[in-house]
């Protein structure tokens, strides 16, 4: 016989029903799920079938309930496990136990391909999230450094004399890079300056800070470009990224071009003080020898004979004089020559070029992102630290809660309110773990010598005993037997 | 011993689910229509509220399932019967007597309208 069209609603209305019991808890279901269902099913037929109320006034009926009767099951299934929990946890008492009568534990246990699936995608995301954003273009330039030997030798230097000089100068840099005023130079040789929005309005608006175009493109390079020194060939270089290859590639120029003026005119001042030490080092020297002259020319004057070659060789003390002059010579020539050098590298740092830097590689367009796998695993870590802590932070409040000790007469009052007897584990509603301890899980309980649902009592009892019952050597304690001395001090914790 | 007297007063829906089964075992949708007919419509029951007051009352002892059979005025399938157990006629006794001491002594103040 063909179904007629109010049998095909009938039948809709009951599947769109068993939807609406299955947002139900699932132990509710496993109650009423299908006397629900019959229920609803004899309710359509005796109202909405035998035409005595419309369809849309009995949905509307059903639904209105419903709203109200859903969230009602679902907080008091919620308050039942919650009782559940903290009566193991109570009867268990020992910490250890109460932490595996959560919920948490045995659900991570039942269901860890869930949870690790969950952990694979939030790392997955958070992995392809910091990739995404630390993926930049990475443009690199270098710096040639020379030795300065002649201001060295004066000490007109402030630099670390352990260091080598490219690691003098990286450092420099490095220290420079933290100045925003240094970096709001570098951004100003960039395309970042458009329009020239980076160039200062005015002087006194320079004097007073950075202005918000000049702040917004400092944040964007800071922290963005690294200078190292490569040790045994004196070059330093400076790594630049951007999320633009061009900016990238600018920025490493816009160093090398800031460092090198803010180098220049340090020589300036270094050169220009090794000049005058030179110069005064120059006329002690001139002085000096003026000096050891003249008493080479009175001691000529007082003993003639030394005219003689021969007689002059002969005699140690002009020897001496002769030797000293000839030394001061030597040494007017000298500084002579070091204060033309200087002089030269003078003029060449006053024209802005530092004498001691050259430019070696200049930076190029970068043509792929590069990924900073040290920020970019920053991502994953710290969503796994944050996932961890979730856990832990659940898995914490869960046992402190779970650790709310009942008093003996809490106990003892629930249990006879359960009418608990642990040969009757079906009437035992402690707790629905499954393996509270061991291997002991809810679908094993009938093949097992001890019932899951007592896992928790039998946690609390003395080792021995608990072997005993395991191997069912031995009864099941009786719910009278709570009172014998060995048990019913191990499990409960008096309260004051 | 049991005592009822942590469930009185009842709420309304599950004093009428008591009136409903004093007169014998009923099944979930008899309750229903009974709920609704004695309460002359005021208290509306569906099923999903039915089920979460009956599980209440099957947990504090007030009803017990009396096992499932077909109704023979609807079909045969079979249908999970409720009854009263004695703590919930004690209960529901007990409410009664609530209820006629507060009529009795809304009628003794003169509260109630005097028959005609």
């Amino acid at each position: 016989m063909r179904p007629t069209r109010r049998d095909d609603a009938h039948q809709r209305a009951t599947r769109v029903y068993r939807w609406i019991v299955r947002l139900y808890p699932a132990a509710y279901r496993r109650l009423f799920g299908e006397q629900m269902l019959q229920t609803f099913h004899d309710h359509y037929r005796d109202t909405v079938a035998s035409r005595k109320e419309s369809e849309t006034r009995f949905w509307f009926g059903v639904i209105a309930d419903e709203m109200k009767a859903l969230p009602r099951a679902r907080l008091v299934t919620m308050q039942e496990t919650w009782h559940r929990w903290t009566l193991a946890a109570s009867v268990a008492q020992d910490r250890q136990e109460a932490i595996s009568m959560t919920m948490f534990r045995p659900r991570l246990r039942r269901y860890w391909y869930l949870y690790l699936v969950a952990l694979l995608l939030i790392l997955s995301v958070a992995t392809l999230y910091g990739v995404r954003k630390e993926s930049t273009y990475e443009s690199t330039a270098s710096l040639f450094v020379t030795k300065q030997t002649i201001i060295k030798n004066l000490g007109g230097t402030d630099e670390n004399v352990f260091a080598t000089t490219a690691q003098n100068v990286s450092d420099q840099m490095a220290q420079l890079l933290q100045s925003s005023s240094f970096l709001k130079s570098v951004a100003q040789d960039t395309s970042l300056n458009v329009n020239h929005s980076l160039d200062d309005p005015s002087p006194q608006t320079a004097d007073l800070g950075l202005t918000p175009a000049q702040g917004a493109a400092v944040s964007r390079i800071a922290g963005n470009i690294t200078v190292s020194a490569n040790q045994t060939r004196n070059l330093v270089f400076i790594t630049s990224d951007d999320k633009d290859a061009r900016v990238a590639q600018e920025l490493a120029g816009g160093v090398v071009t800031e460092f090198t003026k803010f180098y220049a005119k340090k020589e300036q001042v270094t050169l220009k003080s090794a000049q005058d030490a030179l110069n005064q080092q120059l006329k002690d020297t001139q002085e000096k020898l003026t000096k050891d002259t003249q008493a080479q020319n009175d001691y000529a004057s007082k003993y003639p004979k030394v005219k003689d070659p021969l007689a002059a060789a002969a005699d140690p003390n002009y020897q001496t004089l002769v030797n000293q002059v000839k030394a001061d010579l030597d040494a007017q020539t000298s500084i002579q020559s070091d204060l033309g050098q200087i002089a030269s590298q003078l003029t060449q740092a006053n024209a802005g070029v530092p004498y001691d830097l050259t430019p070696q590689d200049v930076a190029t367009l970068p043509r792929q992102q590069t990924v900073k796998a040290s920020k970019a695993m920053v991502y994953p870590l710290g969503a796994l630290v944050g996932v961890l802590a979730l856990l832990a932070i659940i898995a914490g409040i869960q046992t402190k809660l779970d650790r709310k000790v009942y008093s003996r007469q809490d106990i003892e009052g629930i249990l006879d309110k359960m009418e608990w007897d642990p040969t009757a584990v079906e009437v035992m509603p402690i707790i629905s773990t499954n393996g509270g301890r061991g291997s002991i899980s809810w679908e094993d309980r009938e093949n097992s010598p001890v019932p899951a649902l007592m896992t928790p009592v039998l946690a609390s009892l003395p080792r021995p005993a608990r072997k005993q019952l395991r191997s069912g050597t031995t009864q099941a304690p009786r719910r009278e037997s709570r009172a014998e001395p060995a048990r019913s001090t191990s499990y409960i914790d008096e309260e004051p | 011993m049991e005592t009822t007297k942590p469930l009185i007063p009842l709420t309304p829906a599950v004093f009428y689910i008591l009136l409903a089964l004093a007169a014998g075992e009923r099944h979930g949708y008899q309750i229903m229509k009974q709920v609704k007919q004695d309460s002359q419509g005021q208290v509306k029951m569906g099923t999903g509220t039915l089920y979460g007051s009956l599980k209440r009352m099957l947990a504090d002892g007030v009803i017990a399932e009396a096992g499932d059979r077909p109704d023979p005025a609807l079909d045969d399938e079979r249908r999970r019967y409720y009854r009263l157990t004695d703590q919930g006629r004690r209960a529901f006794e007990a409410e009664l007597q609530r209820y006629a001491e507060v009529v009795s002594l809304a009628t003794q103040r003169r509260y109630l309208p005097q028959p005609s």
